[in-house]
C-alpha cells in the first residue's frame, strides 16, 4: 500500500478478547485482561446493585464479579459452570466480569474502530465506545472505565 | 539522574524532619549546643543538594537560614521567641519549597519574601551590619569550582643571585629543546616546596605531570641546597625546581596557576612569561625533555620519600582512643549526640506492600490446609499434623515480622501536624502549641499516611472551635496560649492515638438543639452526655453558626470516622465543659489479621469481630420482648438492649417473624451503647485475614471487609458500629444500604 | 591497579553523587557517612585519596582530617574537603588542618577528576 505510507497513519495495532453475551459479541483491549476463569462460586455482597453478582475468591484476592449482561442492560444472567469469568484490571482495581463465552483473541487496528450505530438501548450505548466490524460481526468495544460500578452515592 | 533526584528528596524529609524536631527543642527549652549544630547540618546539606540540581530559589533561602544558624551556633544571635518564631516560619517556607521544587511547581514570588527579608536581616544585625546580602556572598561560588585567586608573592624568587637557578653547572641552559620556533612565548616557573608541603598530601611530580601535559615543558633541578647528607625525607623540600613550559592553545598564565592553587602558601612559587628566541645552533639539544624523563627523576625522589615514610609506620595504633581523641576535639559531639546508627537500605514502598499481601495470602493458605487436615480421617499422620503446627508458628511470626517492616515512628505524622496547629492558630488569630508524647510509637506507613487528613481536620476544629479566644481563657484561669496534645502508644494490642484540646468542651445545649433542629433526634429523646457528644459524628454537623474558613464547608466528623472505620479502626469522643475535648482514635496493630466470631445467616457466612463483642446467647436462653412496630428488645441485666435482625439489615431476606431459633450476639460500639445481633447460628472464634473491600470494590453498608475462610469461601466482615442503633442513629447501615442498592443499579 | 577514593559525607545523595561520577570515572569508591566513620574505614579502605565533606555530626572534616594525619602512613594521603564556600579563610583553615586542596560543590565531575588525577599517581 505504497499510498498509505505517505501518509502519518497512527498505526497502532492491539489485541482484543473478543466475548459474547447472548447473540452479540463485545470485546476488551487485551492490555486490561488478566485472565480467564471458568465460574467460581461467590458469595453474596448486602445492597448490591442487581448487576454484581457477588465476591469471588482468587487466589486470596477477592475481587467483586459483575454481571456484564446486566450491566449492559441485556437482562440478568443465572450463572452456571459453563460460565466464563474475565479477570480484568481497570483503573487500579481488579474485577471479574461474568459472561456467556470467550470467543477469540485478534489483533486489531485502532483505527479501524467506528463509531457506535444509532439502534443500540441507550443503556448499552453508555458502555460501549465503538464498534469493529470483523468477518461480517459486530464486535462492540466496552467502554472500560464507564462499566466499572461507580462509586455508591449518598443517600440525602 | 531522577533517582539522585528522588534521593534527594526523600533526604529531605529527613533533614526537615530532624530540623522540626530541633525547633521544638529549641520551642521547649530543651535544647543544647548539638540541637542547633545538627539544625544547622540540616538546613547545610539541604542547600547542598539543591545546588547540585540548580534549585536556585531553595538554594537562596536555605543560604540565609544556615546563615541564621551559623550565627546562633557561634552565640552571635541568642536564643529568644522572636528568633524562635523566626526559625519555624523559616521551617515552614523551607518544607514548602521543598515540596514546590519536588512536584517541579513555582510557588508565587511573594511567597516567603517576608521571612527571607527577616533572616537576611538578622544576620546583617548579628555580623554589624555585613553579611546576609547576596553580593555579600563573595565567597559563594555558584558553578565554578576552582576560582583562581590571585597569588600572593610574598617570597619572590626574583632574580639571579639567589642560588644561582639557572645557572647549573653541567646542566644545559634553558633553550626550549628542539624546534625553532621564532618568538614562542614560553612560561618560566619556579617552584621550591615548604618541607610541609609534603605532609599534606602533595607530590611535586603529580603537579610537574599536569604541567607537562599542557605542552612542552623542560625542568631543571637545583640541588645546591640540599645537604651531603640530607636525610631521604627532606631532601626534596630543599630542591629548587625550575620548569620551563611552551604551551599548548590555550594554556596561559592562569591554567598554569590553577595547577599551583592548593600549594600556595606552602611553597615559594614564580611564574613569569618569556619569549625565547629561536634557539641558537650549536646549543647541546640536550634534554629534549619529554616531561617524563626528568619528572622520572623527580619522581624518583619524592614517592621515594613518601613510600619510605610509609614502610616506616608501624601498623596503625588502636583506633579507639584516637577516637576518642577526635571526639573530644573538632566534633559537634554534645550530650544529645548520636544515637547508635543502624545500617538500613531503602526498599521501594510497592515491594514492601507485595509482601505483605502475599504472606497474608500465605496465612490463609495456610489454614486452607489445615481445614483439610482437619476432614482427613484421624488417623491421619502425626508428623504431618505436627509439621502444620509448625507452619501456623512460622507463619504468625512472618507476618508480624512483615508487618513491623512498614512500621515507622508517629513523629512524622505529628510533626506535620505540629505546623498545621501554627498555621490554624494563625488564621484564627489564636495562640496555641502542640505538645507530642510517644512520638516513638511505631505505626505501619500506610496507616500514618491515612491518617493526615482526619488528624488534619480534626485539630482544626479544636483550634477554631475548642480553644477559647484569649480573653475568654484568661477570664476562666486558663494560660492564653492553648495546648493541642497528640498522644500515641501501643495498648493491649492495638494503636492508640488521642488528639485532645484544654479548651471550652463541647457545648452540649448548642449540639442538642442543632440536632432536633436537624430532625437528627427528637425533643422527647433521653441522651447521655456521652450520645450527645457523639451526635457530631453524624453527617453535616457543624456546630459554628458560620461555616468558618478553617472547618470548612461541612467536611464533618462523619467523614473523620468513615475514614477511621476504613482503616480497622474505632473513634471516640469525650468533653468535659470548661476543661477540653479529647478525641481517642483506635487502631489495630497489625491490618491484616484480627480475630473474629464465625456466624451463619441466611446461608451465608459472615464474621463479627471479637473486639466488639460481649457475650453470645444461644436460642433459647434470651429474654426477648416485644416492642410496636416489629422491633424486638433482649432484656439482659437490668437494661433493654435493640435486637437487628442480620438477616434483614444485610439485605439477605425479609425480617423474620420471631427469633426463638436464633442465636444473639451482644455486641458493644464506640459509644459504649450496645445491641444483640440475631444470626442463624454461631460457628466459631477464628484469627481472619482482613481483606479490604475498597481496593476492587468500594465501600458497602453494614460490613467493614472481608476475609477468606479455610474452605476458600469469602466471609463478609460485620461493621458493628452501623448494627448498633442509638436515637438519631436509626440504623443508618441498614435502610440507607437499601435505597443505596436501588439508586445503584440504575447508575 | 585502581586507584581508590574514600569519599565522606554526611548526606547520603551527595555520597550518592559522588560515589556515581567517580566509578564512572574508572575509581573505586568507598564511603564513610561522618568523621568518626571516615577513620574507621580508613585502613580498611586503604584509600590512594580522600574526599570529605566538612560539617558533619560526630567528627567534621577538619577533624577527621587532623585524624588522619596523625597516622603517620598518612602524612601525605592527598585529602580533598568538599566545601559550599571558596574564601581565602576556607583555605586557611583547609590547610591549617592538614588538607590538601578542596573543591567546591556543587561539583563538575569532569573538573573533580582532573584535580584527583593531579594529586594521585
Amino acid at each position: 500500500m505504497s499510498e498509505q505510507t505517505t501518509q502519518e497513519q497512527t498505526d497502532e495495532r492491539i489485541e482484543i478478547v473478543s466475548f459474547a453475551i447472548g447473540e452479540q459479541a463485545f470485546c476488551l483491549d487485551i492490555g486490561h485482561v488478566l485472565e480467564i476463569r471458568g465460574w467460581t462460586n461467590t458469595t453474596t455482597l448486602p445492597h448490591a446493585p442487581d448487576y454484581v453478582v457477588g465476591m469471588m475468591n482468587l487466589r486470596g484476592a477477592v475481587l467483586p464479579v459483575i454481571d456484564l449482561s446486566m450491566r449492559l442492560g441485556l437482562g440478568k444472567t443465572i450463572p452456571e459452570s459453563r460460565h466464563v469469568i474475565i479477570i480484568a484490571h481497570i483503573d487500579e482495581k481488579s474485577v471479574g466480569f461474568l459472561v456467556d463465552a470467550v470467543s477469540n483473541i485478534i489483533t486489531v487496528n485502532t483505527d479501524e474502530i467506528k463509531p457506535t450505530p444509532e439502534v443500540s438501548s441507550s443503556r448499552t450505548s453508555a458502555f460501549i465506545r465503538g464498534v469493529y466490524t470483523l468477518d461480517d460481526t459486530i464486535v462492540r468495544a466496552i467502554d472500560v472505565h464507564q462499566i466499572m460500578p461507580q462509586e455508591a452515592l449518598s443517600a440525602a | 539522574m531522577s533517582d539522585l533526584r528522588d534521593m534527594f528528596f526523600e533526604e529531605c524529609d529527613d533533614l526537615l524532619e530532624v530540623l522540626s524536631t530541633g525547633l521544638d527543642d529549641l520551642q521547649n527549652e530543651t535544647s543544647d549546643a548539638e540541637t542547633i549544630n545538627a539544625m544547622f547540618r540540616s538546613v547545610h546539606s539541604i542547600k547542598g543538594g539543591a545546588g547540585a540540581f540548580g534549585l536556585d530559589r531553595l538554594i537562596k533561602f536555605a543560604h540565609a537560614f544556615e546563615n541564621v544558624l551559623d550565627d546562633l551556633r557561634s552565640d552571635k544571635i541568642g536564643v529568644d521567641a522572636t528568633i524562635t518564631a523566626l526559625m519555624f516560619s523559616g521551617f515552614d517556607h523551607l518544607s514548602d519549597l521543598v515540596d514546590a521544587a519536588r512536584d517541579d511547581n513555582d510557588l508565587p514570588d511573594t511567597d516567603g519574601a517576608a521571612v527571607l527579608a527577616e533572616l537576611k536581616q538578622t544576620t546583617q544585625n548579628a555580623n554589624g551590619g555585613v553579611g546576609g546580602n547576596d553580593d555579600d556572598d563573595a565567597n559563594e561560588v555558584s558553578s565554578d569550582d576552582f576560582e583562581v585567586q590571585a597569588m600572593d608573592f610574598s617570597f619572590d624568587l626574583g632574580g639571579d643571585d639567589d642560588g644561582g637557578i639557572g645557572d647549573l653547572p653541567g646542566l644545559p641552559s634553558l633553550g626550549g629543546g628542539d624546534d625553532a620556533t621564532d618568538g614562542a612565548t614560553h612560561f618560566v616557573v619556579k617552584f621550591k616546596a615548604d618541607p610541609v608541603l609534603y605532609t599534606r598530601g602533595h607530590d611535586p611530580a603529580l603537579l610537574f605531570r599536569a604541567l607537562g601535559e599542557m605542552g612542552e615543558l623542560t625542568i631543571e633541578a637545583d640541588r645546591s641546597e640540599v645537604a651531603p647528607l640530607e636525610s631521604l625525607k627532606d631532601a626534596p623540600a630543599a630542591i629548587a625546581w625550575t620548569l620551563t613550559l611552551r604551551p599548548d592553545d590555550g594554556i596561559d598564565e592562569s591554567t598554569i596557576r590553577e595547577i599551583f592553587e592548593f600549594v600556595e602558601g606552602h611553597c615559594t612559587l614564580h611564574i613569569s612569561e618569556t619569549v625565547v628566541e629561536a634557539a641558537a645552533e650549536g646549543n647541546t639539544p640536550a634534554v629534549a625533555v619529554a616531561p617524563s624523563a626528568p619528572v622520572a627523576e623527580a619522581a624518583q625522589a619524592a614517592p621515594a620519600a613518601a613510600p619510605a615514610v610509609k614502610a616506616e609506620a608501624k601498623p596503625a595504633p588502636a583506633k579507639a582512643p584516637k577516637a576518642e581523641k577526635q571526639e573530644a576535639k573538632g566534633g559537634d559531639g554534645g550530650k544529645k549526640s548520636s544515637e547508635p546508627r543502624n545500617s538500613t537500605i531503602r526498599v521501594d514502598l510497592n515491594r514492601v506492600d507485595r509482601l505483605i499481601n502475599l504472606v497474608g495470602e500465605l496465612v490463609i493458605s495456610e489454614a486452607m490446609l489445615r481445614q483439610s487436615m482437619n476432614e482427613l480421617p484421624v488417623s491421619a499422620n502425626s508428623a504431618v499434623s505436627e509439621a502444620i503446627g509448625q507452619l501456623k508458628t512460622l507463619s504468625g511470626v512472618l507476618q508480624e515480622s512483615v508487618m513491623a517492616i512498614r512500621a515507622q515512628p508517629v513523629r512524622g505524622l505529628f510533626q506535620r501536624m505540629s505546623r498545621i496547629v501554627r498555621e490554624s492558630s494563625r488564621q484564627a488569630g489564636k495562640t496555641s502549641r502542640l505538645v507530642m508524647v510517644g512520638e516513638a510509637t511505631e505505626v505501619d506507613k500506610t496507616v500514618t499516611e491515612r491518617l493526615v487528613e482526619p488528624l488534619t481536620h480534626m485539630i482544626r476544629n479544636s483550634v477554631d472551635h475548642g480553644l477559647e479566644k484569649a480573653e475568654d481563657r484568661v477570664a476562666a484561669g486558663k494560660p492564653e496560649m492553648g495546648t493541642i496534645k497528640l498522644e500515641a502508644a501501643h495498648r493491649s494490642g492495638r494503636v492508640v492515638i488521642s488528639l485532645s484540646d484544654d479548651g471550652a468542651g463541647v457545648n452540649r445545649a448548642k449540639v442538642r438543639q442543632k440536632a432536633e433542629e436537624k430532625g437528627l433526634i427528637r425533643p422527647e429523646d433521653d441522651l447521655t452526655d456521652s450520645d450527645i457528644d457523639n451526635l457530631l459524628f453524624r453527617p453535616g454537623f457543624s456546630t459554628a453558626d458560620e461555616i468558618s474558613q478553617l472547618s470548612g464547608r461541612g467536611v464533618g466528623m462523619d467523614v473523620v470516622r468513615s475514614e477511621i472505620q476504613a482503616l480497622g479502626g474505632r473513634i471516640n469522643l469525650q468533653s468535659e465543659p470548661g476543661k477540653g475535648t479529647t478525641i481517642t482514635i483506635s487502631l489495630p496493630l497489625t491490618l491484616a489479621v484480627m480475630e473474629g466470631m464465625l456466624i451463619e445467616v441466611a446461608g451465608e457466612s459472615l464474621v463479627v469481630p471479637t473486639v466488639a463483642l460481649r457475650e453470645t446467647l444461644q436460642p433459647g436462653q434470651a429474654n426477648i420482648h416485644d416492642f410496636c412496630d416489629g422491633d424486638r428488645g433482649l432484656s439482659v441485666n437490668d437494661s433493654m438492649l435493640p435486637i437487628v435482625d442480620l438477616g434483614e439489615a444485610l439485605g439477605f431476606r425479609a425480617p423474620l417473624p420471631d427469633f426463638s431459633n436464633q442465636s444473639l450476639l451482644l455486641i458493644e460500639g464506640e459509644s459504649g451503647r450496645r445491641s444483640a445481633l440475631a444470626v442463624d447460628g454461631i460457628v466459631e472464634q477464628r484469627e481472619v485475614v482482613i481483606k479490604g473491600l475498597e481496593q476492587n470494590y468500594q465501600s458497602i453498608p453494614g460490613i467493614a471487609a472481608a476475609t477468606i475462610l479455610g474452605n476458600g469461601k469469602i466471609a463478609l466482615i460485620v461493621d458493628t458500629d452501623q448494627m448498633i442503633p442509638s436515637p438519631g442513629n436509626g440504623n443508618p447501615g441498614l435502610r440507607k444500604g437499601s435505597e443505596l442498592a436501588e439508586v445503584n443499579s440504575n447508575v | 591497579m585502581t586507584t581508590k577514593i574514600l569519599a565522606v559525607d554526611d548526606s547520603r545523595t551527595m555520597r550518592a553523587m559522588i560515589q556515581t561520577a567517580l566509578t564512572d570515572a574508572g575509581f573505586d569508591v568507598d564511603l564513610a557517612e561522618d568523621g568518626i566513620d571516615g577513620l574507621d574505614k580508613l585502613s580498611g579502605s586503604d584509600p590512594d585519596l580522600v574526599i570529605t565533606d566538612i560539617n558533619m555530626p560526630r567528627l567534621d572534616g577538619f577533624g577527621m582530617i587532623e585524624g588522619v594525619r596523625e597516622r603517620p602512613e598518612c602524612a601525605s594521603l592527598p585529602i580533598l574537603v568538599l566545601t559550599t564556600e571558596s574564601g581565602e579563610e576556607l583555605k586557611q583553615r583547609a590547610r591549617t588542618a592538614g588538607a590538601t586542596g578542596w573543591i567546591v560543590k556543587p561539583f563538575d565531575a569532569e573538573k573533580l577528576v582532573a584535580v584527583i588525577n593531579r594529586l594521585v599517581v
